[in-house]
């Protein structure tokens, strides 16, 4: 049945069918009166009386053409001129009368230079799609060098001025009435594409699109966005280009995904040295980050300062900081959706780096080619060699990350994926007494996906991933006593675009989910021990189920509405504690394994709006509610990632709960790539967790007794400015927010703000390509002070000097700035297949000291060094210390791709 | 383990990292009454001190004249006098002991406002010998590495060297440590600041004194530790107010502890 459609221009070879052409780009073009000079909008506000009874389309428009003035032109196949029409009107405009026959005819027009285009209403066409001949056009979109699929490029059909998306597997569906059609297939660095069809059947069509070439000069290729601009009602979302992530100025020169998050308004890091972040007032554990679909639940290495994810492995980050879509769930605040490479269906090639921290190598290629192949990543740091010899104690030391996918298409309607990371750290060191201590902690993912095409409208991903998380703190690695805590997840999870028409599409699917927490035990000889008090673990199933749709109403009008029901259930073995209104224990039951003793489910509706004021301006609009029954269980201040520990929501945990409702206004500079938006929002969040002064977290059976539940709430003011295309690519934001917690039993029952209220928050990440062999980039952020409780007093016991607090939150660290640079260099001429790079960076370029701890318990030693104070017998003249992580830190890096 | 950080630190700051700093409190005069009570099984004079907090880091505590301070069992009441020439301190008469098994309440009266607080002792072990170790550098200078195992502890450590040819300053000679033993688990206990190691030369005079430590009383030191020998590491908790088992109104601790003591004198 796709044998009738003729693809007539491309950048590819094709055979036109030219009698096709006549039949279908036929236009009728009137040219009365002759000599027509006069501007359109002048005779359009000219007055006249015009009178015609029932008369046909084509004769009316012949009429009044020569009455007005007008010269008309439009399709003849697309627009039915047998339509009668009649009008009586005296002394009004031109236009009021055009308007009147449009109305009749079903049309719309545009003024072109000196004629009317005259073209079938929206409605009409919706209208004509219900009816016979309807065909549906459908495929991949893959880069044609690499045959990567590409997310998110846009597919545009200029005649209906609408157009669709390709979705995560880079699969496009569009339902349209059998006509012909200009298709636009655009992506942001690659060449946009330009296809004439014919469709009189449904027509499966992959395209290949092609990197464009670094520009030498100032030309401004802006593909045509206008789908993601017009028709996407999705807000608070923001892609990140993984290729400008590379040239981005970075610590030691290693590219860091979750780094870069931090010059996204309404995205603030914890500190300096932390991969943990805050979205708009959500504590840090409401970021759900995915990797192929796998959450991770601690992206970072060396306590923080860098995160799990390798830069060049990924495809494509896209951040929800709201408006999370009912496909996803689990999480309040934000999603942080990464895609590695998929690996090249033609050919091999690779890539590398070394830096002064690690090195990475990252191999690709075809299994078969146009089949399958697959792409392996690893990374290892070389900081152990160094610490070894600066200290023989040291034993190991080491991080390393290893990223793998295997990708197989068996037929056109089904391609597997099957994705593998691994991420660990490990420090040993020997100890006194010939044992050696350490700490470790590890992520791993594996993800089984299967794409599936029931039909041309109808596309499935099922996808069956686990993935852990690993902590544990050893005593003794010879006899294997540690501290260990762990979670773990498998699911099973199938989700289905059903792409009814142009206007519509629909998402559904489901997800099953197991949750195993291990909240923190000893083992002594690797034998859960007894000599310390055992805390329960934790099991839970987790179903989820949602249904969304994204429904274009009007030419100018794009809604989404979508809801999702989760239902949590605690199973044993475990046993729960019974608390009294004290919240001191005085209970305990115990579950058998597999008994289902408590359950919680939550609705979350979620809609958008999108209202297109004009060509280049929409007005935004969204509620998302939001359910999370997995909590980091933490009173640290520290931006290090210290021992964590995940409880779930149970008896003693309620489940958390947010609202959000966000507005904003998006407006897109023509013809010059930049894309300005801004965004209100106000979320209200329930049952967020608090601690008691000093709580007791590990090893205390009794921990949810330490917890404490309350609200919060945050809103904000969000504007970015982007442009991802040219010589001088990047973006600026600035947000001003508040975050604000409010618990009974916390700061007297007051509201205070959260560690993360930083009202003002300014960035700028900037890269210029200065020729096709450099490029520099710029990265400045400016943010007000995270919230700090400092005493207002102090007090002496048993020769201590002890602080006395009267408010949480009271005081503020100075205000954080930082500004980095890098250079890239490309150290070949003429590079073909072989390209290779030299990276110079300077991280915090005029050292500012950005202070993550100040204390007030220090005294000066006589060597200089800040210590607590030894002797008590007299009072010691403490002094206030801060502790900043980065000082001025340039890098150099070495980076080749063989393509 | 804290090497780990080190090397962490030295490999990312550049040599940066921790410098004093000029920090405005928003500090205000809070009006609490900190006590600092205790009564042992060691026959002799018991003590409580009543202060006022202070405003600022290092100022002179005040001392709280005039108070009615008393300590009960159950059965006997000791009245505490105040100190002429510790103004603030208040002492029972030499002949005081407590004893295991009893509960003792703190009372105090100033002006119109009552604190009352109880404890109650358990027993503790006995000392076990420390570890004297060389200190680095400093040729017949030692330190002491404290006992840090069975049931929990405070330890008050006093050192003194007056007497020897090594003390230049008789105001300087001697020195005192606490030094504590819990069984509670903290990461900011694990990952806790350097702490400045007491030196001292052959022929000092160290006196040890144990106090065991009742559960309650073993959680105040824990949150007193929390803020402050364990605070300034990497791992820091949040900053709370410290527990106390005095009546509202009144912060600080009234404890009833059993003591073993001994001297030992450094060859």
């Amino acid at each position: 049945m796709e044998k009738d459609v003729t693809e007539l221009s491309s950048h590819k070879i094709f055979v036109p069918n030219i009698k096709s052409i006549a039949c279908i780009v036929l236009l009728i073009v009137w040219l009365i009166p002759e000599g027509f000079s006069q501007e359109v909008d002048s005779l359009l506000n000219r007055k006249i009386s015009f009178t015609i009874k029932n008369i046909l389309l084509e004769e009316a428009l012949h009429t009044f053409s020569e009455k007005s003035g007008l010269r008309f032109s439009y399709n003849a196949k697309r627009i039915s001129t047998d339509t009668n029409i009649s009008i009586d009107v005296e002394n009004v405009t031109v236009k009021e009368v055009l308007d009147m026959i449009c109305t009749q005819a079903g049309l719309t027009y545009e003024s072109v230079e000196k004629q009317i285009i005259l073209k079938k209403a929206k409605s009409e066409l919706i209208k004509s799609q219900i009816g016979v001949g309807k065909v549906t056009l459908s495929g991949f979109i893959r880069d044609a060098d690499t045959g990567e699929i590409l997310i998110g490029a846009a597919v545009y059909l200029s005649e209906l001025e609408t157009g669709t998306i390709s979705n995560a597997y880079g699969f496009y569906s569009i339902t349209l009435p059998q006509d012909s059609y200009n298709i636009k297939i655009s992506y942001i660095g690659y060449n946009e594409l330009n296809r004439t069809l014919n469709l009189s059947s449904s027509y499966k069509m992959d395209i290949q699109l092609s990197k464009s070439e670094i520009l030498m000069e100032e030309i401004i290729v802006i593909p045509d966005d206008r789908i993601s601009f017009v028709g996407a009602s999705q807000m608070s979302n923001m892609d990140i280009n993984p290729g400008d992530l590379m040239q981005m100025p970075a610590f030691l020169g290693e590219g860091d995904v979750i780094k870069s998050l931090q010059s996204i308004p309404g995205i603030q890091l914890f500190a300096d040295g932390s991969t943990m972040f805050f979205v708009r007032g959500g504590d840090r554990d409401q970021n759900l980050i995915l990797l192929d679909e796998a959450p991770i639940y601690n992206p970072s290495h060396l306590l923080g300062l860098f995160s799990t994810f390798i830069p060049d492995a990924v495809k494509d980050i896209n951040i929800y900081k709201g408006d999370i879509p009912a496909s996803y769930g689990s999480r309040l605040s934000s999603l942080i959706d990464i895609k590695t490479n998929d690996g090249n269906l033609n050919r091999f090639s690779m890539n590398g780096s070394i830096g002064m921290l690690s090195t990475k190598l990252g191999i690709e290629a075809p299994i078969v080619r146009e089949k399958g192949s697959f792409f392996l990543s690893g990374r290892m740091s070389q900081v152990g060699w160094v610490f070894k010899r600066l200290n023989d104690r040291v034993e190991d030391f080491y991080f390393y990350d290893v990223n793998s996918k295997l990708n197989w298409k068996f037929n056109d309607r089904n391609r597997i994926f099957l994705t593998f990371y691994s991420g660990a750290d490990l420090y040993s060191e020997k100890s006194d007494n010939l044992n050696s201590t350490g700490i470790n902690w590890k992520n791993n993912a594996l993800t089984f996906r299967w794409n599936h095409v029931f039909s041309k409208k109808l596309f499935s991903n099922t996808t069956l991933y686990a993935s852990s998380y690993d902590y544990a703190l050893y005593t003794s690695i010879e006899n294997s006593n540690f501290w260990n805590s762990s979670i773990a997840n498998l699911t099973l999870k199938s989700d289905f675009s059903w792409f009814i028409n142009p206007a519509m599409t629909l998402y559904s699917g489901f997800a099953f989910s197991g949750h195993n927490i291990n909240p923190g035990n000893f083992f002594i000889n690797n034998q859960l021990t007894s000599a310390v008090p055992y805390v329960s673990k934790k099991h839970n199933r987790e179903s989820a189920f949602y249904a969304e749709n994204d429904h274009q109403i009007t030419k100018k009008l794009n809604i989404r509405y979508g809801i999702r029901l989760s239902i949590w259930e605690n199973t044993g073995e475990a046993i729960e504690i019974e608390y009294n209104q004290d919240l001191n224990p005085v209970d305990s039951s115990y579950y058998p394994p597999g008994k289902a003793y408590h359950s919680f489910s939550n609705l979350t509706p979620r809609i958008s709006l999108s209202y297109q004021i004009n060509p280049n301006t929409a007005l935004k609009a969204s509620y998302t509610r939001t359910a999370q029954y997995l909590h980091l269980i933490n009173n640290s201040i520290s931006p290090f990632t210290t021992l964590d520990v995940w409880l779930p929501s149970g008896p003693n945990i309620p489940d958390q709960t947010a609202n959000q409702i966000a507005s904003g206004i998006i407006y897109q500079i023509e013809k010059t790539g930049i894309l300005l938006s801004s965004e209100i929002y106000y979320k209200k969040m329930k049952n967020q967790i608090d601690y008691i002064d000093h709580a007791e977290m590990l090893l205390n059976p009794f921990v949810e007794g330490e917890l404490r539940f309350g609200n919060a709430w945050s809103y904000g003011l969000e504007v970015l400015a982007e442009k991802k295309t040219g010589r001088l690519r990047g973006w600026m934001g600035y947000a001003y927010s508040r975050a604000w917690r409010q618990f009974p039993d916390t700061n007297n029952g007051l509201k205070y703000p959260a560690f993360y209220d930083r009202p003002n928050e300014f960035s700028f990440m900037l890269i210029y390509d200065i020729n096709s062999r450099v490029n520099t980039s710029m990265n400045w952020y400016y943010a007000s002070g995270s919230a700090i409780t400092t005493p207002s007093g102090f007090y002496y016991f048993q020769g201590h000097t002890l602080p006395l607090f009267t408010e949480k939150n009271n005081d503020r660290f100075p205000n954080y700035h930082r500004l980095d640079v890098s250079f890239r260099f490309r150290l070949n001429k003429n590079p073909h297949r072989f390209q290779h790079y030299l990276g110079l960076s300077i991280y915090n370029l005029y050292g500012r000291k950005n202070p993550v701890f100040i204390n007030f318990n220090k005294i000066e030693t006589e060597t200089n060094v800040f210590k607590t104070p030894g002797d008590l017998g007299s009072l010691p003249n403490l002094i206030t210390t801060q502790t900043f992580i980065y000082n001025v830190i340039p890098s150099i890096n070495y980076h080749f791709q063989l393509k | 383990m804290r090497k780990l950080i080190i090397y962490i630190l030295f490999f990312i700051c550049l040599f940066s990292c921790e410098e004093e700093t000029d920090w405005n409190l928003a500090s205000i005069v809070i009006p609490r009454l900190v006590v600092d009570g205790m009564i042992t099984n060691q026959r002799g004079r018991q003590e409580v001190t009543l202060t006022l907090p202070v405003k600022n880091i290092n100022d002179i505590p005040v001392p709280v004249s005039g108070a009615f301070v008393a300590i009960t069992d159950q059965e006997k009441v000791y009245f505490l006098t105040e100190i002429i020439e510790k103004p603030g301190t208040y002492v029972t008469a030499d002949t005081v002991q407590g004893v295991v098994g009893k509960i003792y309440t703190l009372y105090i009266r100033i002006a119109e406002f009552e604190f009352v607080a109880n404890s109650y002792m358990v027993p503790v072990e006995p000392l076990k010998n420390p570890f004297i170790v060389p200190c680095d550098k400093q040729e017949n200078f030692y330190h002491l590495i404290p006992e840090s195992e069975g049931d929990p502890f405070m330890m008050f450590i006093f050192i003194n060297w007056i007497n020897t040819p090594f003390c230049k300053d008789d105001h300087s000679c001697h020195e005192r440590i606490n030094h504590y033993h819990l069984n509670s688990i903290d990461v900011n206990e694990f990952f806790k600041p350097d702490k400045e190691i007491i030196c001292f030369p052959s022929g000092s005079q160290i006196i040890r004194r144990k106090f065991s430590l009742n559960p309650d009383h073993q959680r105040f030191i824990r949150s007193m530790l929390m803020e402050t020998e364990w605070r300034g590491g990497i791992f820091d908790v949040q900053r709370g107010n410290i527990l106390s088992n005095m009546s509202p109104g009144a912060i600080g601790y009234f404890a009833a502890s059993t003591v073993v003591t001994d001297t030992l004198y450094i060859e």
